[in-house]
Parts: C-alpha cells; structure tokens; sequence
C-alpha cells in the first residue's frame, strides 16, 4: 500500500476525506483485499478508541475552575486600581510605600531627634558665633557674607545619627526647620561648591529632596 | 445569555471575554471531556490531566477576548492544551517530545496479522493497555484522528508540526498499535 493511499485511508475513516476521494479509495477497497482488510482494523480502532471511558473532574473541576477564576479576580482588582492612577516611581513613592508597610512607630521618634539636632545646632551655633567673624552684624543690620544654604528633606525613617553624619561631611549645619512640610535649611560654610553638596546629600538614601536656597535678592 | 439557542462556541468566547460567568459554566461543560481525554492520552495520569484542564479553562477565560476566529474554537482550545502538556513537561525537566525518527521505514506490522489486531481491537480493556503501551506522540495522534476525527492540517496547527510529520506520526503510530493488538491476541 502506498503512503498516500495510506494517508487517505485514515481519513475516510475519520470522516475527513472528500466526497471524491472518498468513492474512488471504496472502489479500490472492493477490489483489494489487504486495504479492506487495512480498513476494517482502522474502523474497529477508531470505534474502540471512541469508546474508551475517562472520566473529567465534572462538577469538582468546574467548581475549581470558578474558585480559581474568583481568585484571580480578587488579585487583578487592586492592581487595576492601581494602574487607574499610574505614577512614576520616585523617592516619594518608595517614601509612601515605606510609610503603608512600616509601623508610625518611628516616625515620632524621628522627628523628635531631628528637632533635638536642630536645637542642638542652634545651641552650638550660638556659642561659636561669639569668636566666628562671620557672625558679626553690620551697622545697617545686615549679616557678613555667609555660605550658601540648601533645603533639605530628609526621609520618614532617617534617624540623628543619619542627619548629622550627613551634615558633618559636607562641612555644615542645621539652621531652620523642620517647616510644616518637613522641609529643613542647612547652611554651609561661605565659599562652599554648592552644587557638589547638593550631589553629596541627594546620594544619601535617607535624603529625598534637595534644593538650592535662592536668596529673594539675588540676580 | 439571551435567547433560547444553545449558543455557539465563539458566542460563548464573546460572552466570557465581557466577564458572563454562565458563559463560562456552559464553555466548560461542553469541553472537559474533549480536553481530559486529550490531556489523558498525553499524560497518563487523572489528577495530572484534571491539573491541565483547569488550566486550558482558565486561559480561555483570560484570553477569550484575543480568540480571533482564523480557527475553530475547538482547535484553537486543543493547540492551548498541547501548550499547557508542553508546559508541564518542561517544569518536570523532560523534553517535550522523546527521539522520533517519522521519517524511518517502519516494518514493524510485517508478520502481522490484521484480522487478529482487528478484532483486538474490539476489546477495550486489551486496547487501553495498548495503547498505554505506545509513546504519548503516538497516544495523541491516534486520539486526535480517530476520537477528535480532524484532518492532518488542524492537527498540524494543534500540535505546531507540519503536515507531513502528522502524517507520518499517524502512519508509524496505527502500525506499532497494529502490531501490540495482534501481539497480544497472540499472547492471550
């Protein structure tokens, strides 16, 4: 028998065939024994394979099916909201998330030491300013020429230790804050490169903003 | 769903992809069978195959929406049961098909005779354990010709071979269950 024949074969069996094929490969079948013979296995094949029992889950499957699908659902729901107001991921996000998964615990901690380090500063500052030269007030009540200074946010979980290590490595203090919006001012040293302490805070991951204080009067 | 008509199988994929649970009930009820049965050929193993219905089921339901019409609903459902027997090969750490050679001239029915197997193959019992004998390839083609009664080119497209490797696996496939029937009338 040849292959296509073969191939024809099972597909008359299976109902496949086209009309055509399908009388030409029966009169050839009438006239040939062995692909009659060939046919008849392929039927009875057929027939027994229809009729092999295996059982599907049912009820059980479907039942799964719906909890799994209601499972699904319940997990897709929230992200959908989520994705309602897509936001880039920034400092501030991280901030937000820290601040949902961790305890309020550390916040009234934290912000009890950074306010104990500003009252510190100001203390220390106060004392140093009798020898400093910079601190001397001119007649028309303007301060000598000081350093620049920087706006400073510092994160939720920041501790004093954080804070000061911070500021002592860019050679400066706290002078102002925190504000009603958690912002602190940092003065640095007169002659100061503004710009590489800015860098410098920004790198900490404890500091989530920084910005240049622009003096009302400057160019 | 409106109306008194059974809907039909791309209603039915309309339906659930605009999130009709009832849609998904009926989905299911009309295809466990054909997709147990398929997966059993190809696993051998109940809890296994009910594992691989579920999840066809739940990609039909996520992916009801993207069912563009270009094949029947049944082979597009029987191509994501393949995929999902592929995938659960490949988590065991198997290949998704072992060695064949379709291409080898297959002289195994010779000595044979067909009246013998023909007549075995009357027999349920001696036919399963045949075919439990054969490789899941041989299980899954027999079963998508002679049960599902599709033609060697939607075959092709369910199990992403070409046409003339079905062929060919039909061919060595009925010729090894020719030859265990007969083996076994024998043996009896």
């Amino acid at each position: 028998m040849n292959k296509e024949l073969d191939d024809k074969l099972a597909l008359m069996v299976n109902g496949q065939l086209d009309e055509q094929d399908t009388i030409e490969l029966e009169t050839q079948i009438e006239s040939d024994s062995k692909l009659a013979a060939e046919a008849d296995f392929l039927k009875a094949l057929q027939s027994g394979i229809k009729n092999q029992s295996d059982t599907p889950p049912g009820a059980t499957g479907l039942t799964r099916l719906m909890r799994d699908i209601e499972s699904e659902q319940a997990q897709v729901k929230p992200q959908d909201n989520a994705s309602a107001r897509p936001a880039p991921i920034t400092k501030q996000t991280i901030k937000v998330q820290a601040a949902a998964n961790s305890s309020n615990f550390w916040k009234p901690i934290s912000i009890a030491a950074c306010c104990l380090l500003a009252m510190q500063s100001f203390f220390v500052m106060q004392d140093n300013n009798h020898n400093d030269p910079s601190s001397v007030v001119t007649l028309s009540g303007h301060q000598a020429a000081a350093g620049p200074q920087l706006q400073v946010v510092f994160s939720d979980t920041a501790t004093a230790a954080q804070i000061r290590e911070s500021l002592l490595g860019i050679n400066a203090n706290l002078v102002g804050g925190p504000g009603a919006l958690g912002i602190y001012t940092v003065q640095l040293p007169p002659g100061s490169d503004l710009a590489q302490a800015q860098m410098d805070l920004i790198n900490l991951p404890f500091i989530e903003e920084v910005e240049a204080v622009v003096e009302a009067n400057s160019p | 769903m409106a109306g008194d008509d059974a809907p039909n199988d791309q209603q039915l994929l309309t339906e659930i992809a605009n999130g009709d649970m009832n849609a998904v009930t009926v989905f299911y009820q009309r295809h466990e069978s054909r997709v147990y049965r398929y997966a059993m050929t190809k696993v051998s193993d109940s809890s296994v195959a009910s594992d691989i219905l579920n999840d066809v089921m739940m990609q039909v339901w996520r992916s009801a929406a993207k069912f563009e019409g270009r094949a029947k609903v049944t082979t597009w459902l029987l191509g994501i049961a393949h995929n999902k027997v592929v995938d659960h090969w490949r988590k065991l750490g198997k290949r998704e098909y072992t060695e064949l050679d379709e291409n080898m001239e297959d002289d195994t029915t010779s000595g044979v005779n067909p009246a013998h197997a023909t007549e075995a193959a009357s027999d349920g019992k001696l036919l399963r354990t045949c075919l439990a004998k054969l490789k899941p390839e041989h299980r899954e083609i027999l079963h998508l010709v002679f049960f599902e009664e599709l033609g060697y080119s939607e075959i092709a497209n369910i199990i992403d071979v070409p046409e003339g490797t079905v062929k060919s696996r039909v061919f060595h496939a009925r010729n090894l269950m020719k030859k265990q029937l007969a083996n076994a009338t024998r043996a009896a």
